[in-house]
Formats: C-alpha cells, structure tokens, sequence
C-alpha cells in the first residue's frame, strides 16, 4: 500500500488505465467546498515504478480536470474509466487526445455518465472545459454510480451503482451491477443484478473473473453483516 | 424512492482477496479498482478515498 496524499485534494475515487501503457489515472472526487463554486473533480496520472515496491506509483506531473458535470458540496466524481474508441458507437468522433474516452459519473446525476475527450498529456495541469457526450439511458435506473470497469476481453463496461431507499422510515441499502456494450449507435444494456453486498464502491474484471470492492458505513456494515471492509472475487462471471 | 425490485445476484459465491483489518491495509477503503499489466503480470489496482492506492497480486492478494 502507497500513501500518496492526504484530505480532500486526495480523495480518490476512481482508478483507471490506458490500455497498453504504464501509466494510472487516479480520480480525485472534487466538490470539497460547503458550497459553490466547488472544485472540478480532476484525474492524476502516475507512472508505475515497481509492483513489487510500496512506492509502486510515481507522480508523472500531468493532470486533468474535468468540468461540466453537475456537483454539489462532497458530491463530486465517483466513478471514472478508460474505454476505448473500438468499443464505444460507430458514431461517435475519433477522439483527439487518446485512443479511446474517459466515462465519468457523479453523485449529482445519478443514472448519467459523461464522456471525456481528455488532450494528449503534456507535463502539467490541463483544463477540459465540459465533457463531449453524456450517456443516459439505457442504464437501469437514476441510481448513484460509484464505479465504472471497461473489459476488454469480455467487450462488456461495467456499471456499479451504490444507493438507498427508505420505505416507512427505514432505510435499505443496495447495490447494482449492470453491464453495457455498444452496438453501431449506443450503449446497450447486457443485463444487471443487484450486487451481493451493499457499500460496493470498486468493480474490475480480469480473465473472467470479476471483483468487487467494498467501502462500507457503519450502516451498510451493519446491513451485511460484515466489520471490514473487503475485496472479493467472483470466478467465471458473466452478466 | 421506495425498495427496488432487482433481480438476484447470479455471480456465485464470492472468494475474500483482500480484508482490511491487516496491519498494511488498516485504512483502506476500496472506492475504485482496475487491473493493470505490468512486467508479464496483471495487478489489480485500488484506490482509496483516504488518499492510498494499493497494489495487489490478482493470485493471493498481497499488497
């Protein structure tokens, strides 16, 4: 485990890759203010060094930030992954600054997911204005997104949510996995169901298998039954 | 919003890769996750909301 920051300018909520390359996008949620203006949710790159090192991650000075998602005080970006051009619609432009798009999603808009053309890196701190498309349907539901997986081998992006309900003032926690693919056009859905455990905040899938991380509250603890928080695998899966 | 009506989890029974109660995760907490290939392997990458990223081995979860 590598410590790289502490507080809100840390707040790491998402963890992407660029197919192909060594370097890790980490998303920072953004939205630290009581109120607005609020500070856009950003991605910081770093290097991998060594895997088998605790400092496996260095600073490569680039970052973005990404503006036009909809944020309110602590809800910023929660969810951020890399897809490539091969796997999203015919349709959609060639995009500029790399061989696929950046998908987004915040607290502010559940249900929606907003598309980033992020610029070629170079060296600093780079500005995007807004984002380029913004997915909605076909996702289940307006339910809060709390991670994003592209996978490759299984052509599938990932969608997990982590939300509640409350009926009869009782409060019931849930979370969804629903997998998407595009056709020619659009994002289509694949399937979904609802997740093992509430409090899943981190999906990926390798080789056919799938994990799901957990980030629990003392809540969504206490509706699992579980007092850590945890990783878990799931062999040989399909949605 | 009232309960949702969502069809069961058919994913099977989940194997623990990671519990946080360790002495080198005792902050972890998992808010994203990806896999990254490095050197021949593939790791599974976590980042946390606390401002740790994590580096596991997808065989036995060693961090």
């Amino acid at each position: 485990m590598q410590t790289i920051g502490t507080g809100k300018d840390y707040d790491f909520e998402a963890i992407t890759t660029v197919n192909g390359t060594t370097s890790v996008l980490i998303g920072v949620e953004g939205a630290k203010e009581k109120s607005a203006p609020y500070t856009n949710p950003s991605l910081k790159e770093y290097t991998i060094t060594n895997t088998s090192s605790t400092n496996f991650l260095s600073d490569s000075g680039n970052s973005w930030s990404l503006g036009g998602m909809p944020l309110a005080s602590n809800a910023g970006m929660e969810a951020c992954t890399y897809v490539p051009y091969s796997a999203c619609p015919q349709t959609w432009d060639v995009p500029t600054g790399h061989n696929g798009y950046f998908f987004a999603a915040t607290q502010q808009a559940p249900g929606s997911i907003f598309i980033y053309d992020l610029p070629a890196a170079n060296g600093g701190h780079q500005t995007v204005s807004t984002f380029k498309y913004r997915l909605d349907p076909p996702l289940v539901q307006a339910y809060k997104i709390s991670d994003m997986f592209y996978s490759s081998n299984q052509n599938i992006l990932y969608v997990l949510f982590d939300d509640q309900s409350t009926s009869n003032n009782t409060t019931t926690y849930f979370s969804v996995l629903q997998g998407l693919r595009a056709n020619s056009e659009q994002f289509l859905s694949q399937g979904y169901m609802q997740a093992p455990y509430c409090g899943c905040e981190g999906v990926a899938e390798y080789s056919g298998d799938l994990y799901l991380g957990l980030d629990q509250n003392g809540s969504q603890k206490s509706q699992n039954g579980l007092n850590y928080n945890y990783v878990y695998k799931y062999a040989d899966f399909s949605i | 919003m009232s309960s949702p009506s969502l069809p069961p989890w058919t994913g099977g029974t989940g194997s623990v890769i990671l519990k946080t109660n360790t002495t080198t995760t005792e902050n972890l907490e998992p808010s994203g996750l990806t896999f990254v290939a490095n050197s021949g392997h593939h790791w599974l990458y976590l980042a946390s909301d606390d401002g740790e990223a994590a580096c596991l081995s997808s065989q036995n979860g060693s961090s």
